[in-house]
Parts: C-alpha cells; sequence; structure tokens
C-alpha cells in the first residue's frame, strides 16, 4: 500500500525523533549520531528552504517534461479533452519512479503530488461543467494518494472534497441550505471521533503527521462552520440572500457559539495539555472578536485597544503570579521539549512594526508643503 | 506523547537508547509538565503592543483639543511609575545576559521605552520643545531605548534605539514601510545609511571585543545588514554604481562570515538574497555596455539555465550552512 520500504520509512520516523530528544537535551550528541549512522532513512529535506527550493526545481522539471513531450505528441488533431489526464499521469509516472529512489518529502516529490492531482482536478471541471465530479475525485484521488504516499496535503484534500461535496448537494439539490454549518458542525465533530479512534491505533503509526493535521483541520472547520462572519457572507453568496434588514435565521446562535467553541478549545487543551489546539483556540478567539468588532463597534478603536491591552497584561500577571509555583502541571518554568531562545529575538524584529510611526508624523509635520495631503485624489470619476 | 514513548521503546529495543535514558524521559513525561512561559510572555508583549497602539490612536485622535495636555500627563506618571519598577527591581547593570527574577518587567521596560517615544514625539509635535531641530526629539527618544536596552537587558528597547537612530537620517526602515514599497528614498540618504549601518557594524564587533552584550549581536547585525544592504542596492542603481558594487561585494562577504559565527540562519539567508539581487543588478548594469542585438538569442536560452542554477545553489548553500553550523540537528 505505502510506495515506499517500510523499515526505511521507520528510519526516517525514528531519526527524527532521536532529532527531537537531542533538542530537548535527553540524550548527547553522540548518541544522535549513533542514531543516524545505524539507522539508514529515506532522502528527506528537514529543512524548509530546501525543501522550497527543491519543490521549485521539481515544478520547472515537471512543466520542461510536459513541454517536450507536448513537442512530440501534439498536433492540431489532438484531442485536447484529454490532455489534462495525460499530464497527471506522466506526473504519476515519475513520482513512482522518485518513491522508488526513496524521496521522501523531499521537495521534488511534492511538486510531482501537487502537479498531478491540481491537472486531474481541474481537467474534470473543464470537461464536465460540474464541480461534482471534481469533489469526488478529489475524494478518492486525495486518499489514494494520502495512503500511498503518506502526504499530508492530500489527505487535506480528501477531507476538503468531503466538506465541498456535502455542501454542494446541500446548497443545489435541497430545501434545507440553511441548515449547512450545523451539517459542518456535526462533520467535524464526527472528524473528530474518527481522529481520536485513529490516534492510538499502531496500524496508523506511519501516519501520525497526517492524523496530527487531520486534527488540525478538524479544529478549524468546527470553527470555521459557526463564525457569524463566515455564516452570513456565505448565504449571502451562495444562496443570495439578503440581511441589510434582517439578521441571519439563528443570528444569536452563532454569536454564542463563535464565543463559545473557542472557548472550549482552550479549556481542554490545558486539559489534555496540548500546545496546538491551545494556539488554534486562541487564534479563533481574537478571529471572533474580530468578528464582533466588524458588524458592531461598541467601542473607538483607541479605547477598545486600550483597555483590551491593559486587560490581557492584568490577566496575564494574574496568571504568572498563579501558577509560578507550580513544579508539575501547568507552570511557568522553562520546558525542555519548547524552544525559548528564538521567541525573544522575534519579538525584538518585530517590535518596530508600529512603534516609530510617532516619531515619523511629527518629523514630516515639519516639513513645509509636506506632500501626502494630495494622495488619493486622483480620478474621481466625475468627468 | 504516545508517539513519542513509542518510538523511544524502537530506539531502545535497537539498542541506540540506554535504559537510563528511556527512564528519564519516561519519568519527565509523566510529570505532566505543561510549560505556558513563553505563551504567556509573548501575550504579555502582545498587550504592550496594543496598549502602546491604542496610546498611539488616542494621541492622533486628540491633537489640537483640550484633551492634550491630560494626555500628556497621564503618560508621564506612566512612565516615570514603569521606569521606577524596573529600577527597583533591576538587578543592576550587568555586562552579560541577566534577566529579572521575574521576566514580567521586560515588558514593563519595554511599555516604558514605548511612551517615552510617543511622548518625546508628541511634545515636540505639540509644543515645539525644540524648535526646528525634530530630530533632538528622536535623538532623546533613541537615547533613552539604548540606554534602557543595555541597562535592564532588553532586546525589544535596543531595536527601537536603533530604529529610531534611522528614523532621524528620514529613513523608515520598519518591515511595514518594507511591505508596503513606501521607503522613501534618495542619493544622500544612502550615505547616511550606509554610515549608520557601518558605525552599527563596528559597535557590534567592537561590543564582542569588550564582552559587551554579546548576545545583541543578532539584533544589531540584523538592522545593519538590512541598512548597508539596502543603502547599497539604492546606490548600485545610481551613477556611482562600480564603488557599491565593491562595497556589497565585501559587506556580502562580511556578513556570509559572521552568520556562520554567529549561527544565524536568518542574517545567512538575507546575506544571500541581498547578495543576489546586488549580482543580478550588476549584471544587468554590465549589460548596457554591450551590444545586445548581437546575442539577445543566446541571451534567452541561457536565462532558464541561469534560473535553475541559481536554486540549486540557493539549495546547496542552505546545506552548507546547516553542515557547519548544526549539522547533527538537520
Amino acid at each position: 500500500m505505502i510506495a515506499y520500504n517500510k523499515t526505511l520509512l521507520e528510519n526516517t520516523f525514528l531519526v527524527e525523533e532521536a532529532i527531537d530528544l537531542r533538542k530537548s537535551g535527553f540524550i548527547l550528541e553522540a548518541d544522535l549520531n549513533t542514531v543516524k549512522q545505524q539507522l539508514v532513512g529515506l532522502k528527506t529535506s528537514r529543512n524548509l528552504f530546501v525543501r522550497v527550493g527543491f519543490f521549485l526545481l521539481g515544478a520547472l522539471l515537471y512543466l520542461s517534461i510536459i513541454g517536450v513531450l507536448f513537442l512530440v505528441i501534439i498536433n492540431s488533431s489532438s484531442d485536447f479533452k484529454t490532455i489534462g489526464f495525460v499530464i497527471s499521469f506522466v506526473g504519476l509516472g515519475i513520482l513512482e519512479l522518485l518513491c522508488s529512489q526513496n524521496f521522501f518529502r523531499h521537495g521534488l516529490d511534492d511538486a510531482f503530488i501537487i502537479g498531478a492531482q491540481l491537472s486531474f482536478y481541474s481537467t474534470i471541471v473543464a470537461d464536465s461543467d460540474s464541480p461534482i465530479g471534481a469533489f469526488i475525485s478529489m475524494i478518492i484521488i486525495g486518499l489514494v494518494f494520502a495512503i500511498r504516499y503518506v502526504n499530508t496535503l492530500s489527505f487535506l484534500v480528501f477531507l476538503s472534497g468531503i466538506v465541498f461535496l456535502v455542501s454542494f448537494l446541500l446548497i443545489e439539490y435541497t430545501e434545507i441550505s440553511a441548515i449547512l454549518p450545523f451539517v459542518l458542525l456535526s462533520i467535524a465533530v464526527g472528524f473528530y471521533y474518527l481522529y481520536q479512534k485513529f490516534k492510538h491505533n499502531p496500524r496508523f503509526y506511519f501516519y501520525s503527521d497526517v492524523l496530527e493535521w487531520f486534527f488540525i483541520y478538524t479544529l478549524f472547520l468546527g470553527y470555521i462552520s459557526v463564525n457569524y462572519f463566515v455564516v452570513r457572507t456565505l448565504s449571502e453568496e451562495l444562496l443570495s440572500a439578503d440581511y441589510s434588514t434582517t439578521d441571519v435565521p439563528f443570528g444569536w446562535m452563532f454569536y454564542v457559539l463563535m464565543f463559545a467553541v473557542p472557548l472550549v478549545y482552550i479549556g481542554y487543551s490545558l486539559k489534555t495539555k496540548n500546545r496546538t489546539m491551545l494556539y488554534i483556540g486562541g487564534l479563533t478567539f481574537a478571529l471572533s472578536i474580530a468578528t464582533f468588532r466588524y458588524y458592531h463597534s461598541i467601542l473607538p478603536a483607541e479605547w477598545a485597544l486600550l483597555i483590551s491591552g491593559s486587560g490581557i497584561f492584568a490577566f496575564v500577571y494574574f496568571v504568572i503570579q498563579k501558577i509560578k509555583t507550580n513544579a508539575t502541571g501547568i507552570t511557568f518554568q522553562h520546558d525542555h521539549t519548547n524552544d525559548t531562545a528564538m521567541l525573544n529575538n522575534i519579538e525584538a524584529l518585530i517590535v518596530n512594526s508600529q512603534d516609530i510611526k510617532h516619531a515619523e508624523e511629527a518629523q514630516q509635520s515639519k516639513m513645509p508643503f509636506g506632500g501626502g495631503d494630495f494622495s488619493g485624489g486622483g480620478a474621481g470619476g466625475s468627468f | 506523547m504516545d508517539r513519542t514513548n513509542r518510538n523511544v521503546q524502537k530506539l531502545l529495543d535497537k539498542q541506540l537508547l540506554t535504559k537510563q535514558q528511556q527512564i528519564g524521559i519516561q519519568n519527565y513525561f509523566a510529570q505532566g509538565i505543561f510549560s505556558l512561559r513563553n505563551e504567556l510572555l509573548f501575550l504579555m508583549y502582545f498587550s504592550v503592543l496594543l496598549f502602546t497602539s491604542g496610546v498611539g490612536v488616542l494621541i492622533y485622535k486628540n491633537i489640537d483639543t483640550i484633551g492634550h495636555s491630560l494626555i500628556l500627563l497621564v503618560m508621564l506618571v506612566l512612565i516615570v511609575v514603569c521606569f521606577y519598577f524596573s529600577f527597583k527591581e533591576s538587578k543592576g547593570f550587568s555586562k552579560g545576559d541577566i534577566d529579572f527574577e521575574n521576566p514580567v518587567y521586560n515588558y514593563l521596560v519595554l511599555l516604558a521605552v514605548i511612551l517615552s517615544c510617543s511622548f518625546m514625539g508628541y511634545i515636540q509635535f505639540q509644543y515645539a520643545v525644540f524648535g526646528n531641530y525634530f530630530e533632538i526629539a528622536i535623538y532623546i527618544s533613541a537615547f533613552l531605548a539604548l540606554v534602557s536596552a543595555y541597562y535592564f537587558n532588553n532586546k525589544s528597547a535596543l531595536s527601537i534605539g536603533i530604529t529610531a537612530l534611522v528614523t532621524s537620517l528620514g529613513i523608515s526602515l520598519t518591515p511595514r514601510s518594507l511591505i508596503n514599497n513606501d521607503v522613501y528614498w534618495n542619493e544622500t540618504l544612502s550615505y547616511y545609511g550606509l554610515l549608520l549601518g557601518l558605525i552599527i557594524t563596528l559597535w557590534s564587533i567592537q561590543s564582542k571585543k569588550i564582552g559587551l552584550k554579546r548576545h545583541f549581536d543578532l539584533v544589531l547585525l540584523t538592522f545593519a545588514l538590512h541598512l548597508v544592504s539596502i543603502c547599497c542596492i539604492a546606490g548600485l542603481i545610481n551613477d556611482l554604481w562600480i564603488f557599491f558594487l565593491f562595497l556589497m561585494a565585501g559587506t556580502s562577504y562580511f556578513f556570509y562570515q559572521k552568520s556562520f559565527e554567529i549561527q544565524a540562519v536568518s542574517i545567512y539567508i538575507f546575506t544571500l538574497l541581498y547578495g543576489f539581487i546586488g549580482f543580478n543588478i550588476a549584471v544587468a548594469r554590465l549589460l548596457d555596455y554591450v551590444d545586445l542585438d548581437n546575442f539577445w538569442e543566446l541571451f534567452i536560452v541561457i536565462l532558464p539555465v541561469y534560473f535553475i542554477a541559481s536554486i540549486v545553489l540557493f539549495v546547496k548553500a542552505i546545506k552548507n550552512f546547516n553542515k557547519k553550523t548544526n549539522d547533527s540537528l538537520q
């Protein structure tokens, strides 16, 4: 089923684990080097820049191969409807070749995984004039690619295929399209149960990264399906409803859910000690606040900033005082497994994104006839 | 956790870990430690930025109204209070990397520094305290920020101080202005920018020598790199480009070496990027002198090869960097 040699694949994951253990300081440099010498793995790019570089090269390679192929086989009587599939199968062939040469999450293989799928889906849409075929092929091919090449992105394509298909069928072929948010929410809940089921299964050992992203996708799907802005905009776009005078049906419920879901995420993540979920909870909570302010501006921006700034400061201070002495569980101690040095530098380098504005203003205002007043005064459309 | 345990077990089975190590790892995870340190401190940093942005907007909206003297007074009180507590908690100046007992005070220092910058800008704008010499307000802000940076060991304050200095030249070198592409430019600015960049570089070398806050190197060199490189690129477009070409080659080489020394991949990549841009501009300028009509076909053939070769070189360079710095972790 898996395109790779399983021993080599396992070795790759074990080396990765050893690297993590080294970073956390559990093992010594010498141990890590022994692990690396003993365990021969697949060809992988662990550095993101290297992977992106190889991805670009792979994309160029794919395009050049197709170009050469077309120079040879295409003439005016060719059947252009099937050309996309040809591209796709060529990509698949090269992908298999790369897999047999042990390229795994290397960058080169990523280019062919993405390219082959893209070309297949877009050809189906172009040929059939209906997205249903594309959604179904996303479900099938996404899953096959995800399983065979242990590929995360393909699995997300598979999940999106399911979500799109359900939404499309509900909107086009039924009268009860308004329940779409709740359907999506229940899909998210279903996904979550599946994830919980698969997570501990040793049979899915190779797919733990894929499952991690399954989890992230599920959390975002659960949130987006109840976000007021998403619900309102999508029903205006897809159902051509008009909410200028009335509110969305069950509007209040989405407001409540929109804040409840992130809070549940945060609370549950603290209980289960899941950092990913905690970050998503924080992010979605901020999005909810932004959504709320988009429709109801109860406070002028400056007061909102001042109050939220002081509020967060006080809250964080309080929490720190509370957990400072804990030695186990939720603590304020330095963490072995979580690198801190980088954060400090990032904070220092992005602090400027807002500060110096005031100094600049003061400076510009001293320039006689300072520019800027005329900006935006171009074509007014009044001719 | 489960996955880690399983992997550790497998490594143990292959005799690549000792039983002791495995027990150590298991014990650590059994404690269920879940540190929120980074998250809480980042949230605190975020709250400081929110608050100071709020102050900024408030000032902007209230300029020329009755409320402004009140705002000034409140700001002054806040600054004094923040500095007072920071001084009280501080362990005093040290050449090395020291920290407050409670890291929260770092953010109090940051708040005080940003507020002082706003305060200086504001009184200069409102009352023209320094007459037409608006730079003085900025210099005072920069001075305050730099002193706080070195006294309280605060990198963010250092970054603000340098940016203030850069601003006083009339260059707005913030990430936002770079993204929005509204860097205001002329040829004299290049020379000022170059000068400041070189001073910062020299300062970083000197402080390394005398052992003064060695860990500030990354921030100092990041600023110096961007400042010098952008000025060089601006210079390459102008008339005196031969001079800037040599300067650019020199600085690129310097930062290339330096990035290995302090093991900073961000500096390494930006050096490569700026070097690449500079090289391309230089090639384009050289092509000016050549009659392109004769071999533009060759040019078109070479272009894709050039493109692919640069990607390959880039990948090789990154791998080389990893090999020399932290190979085992890649």
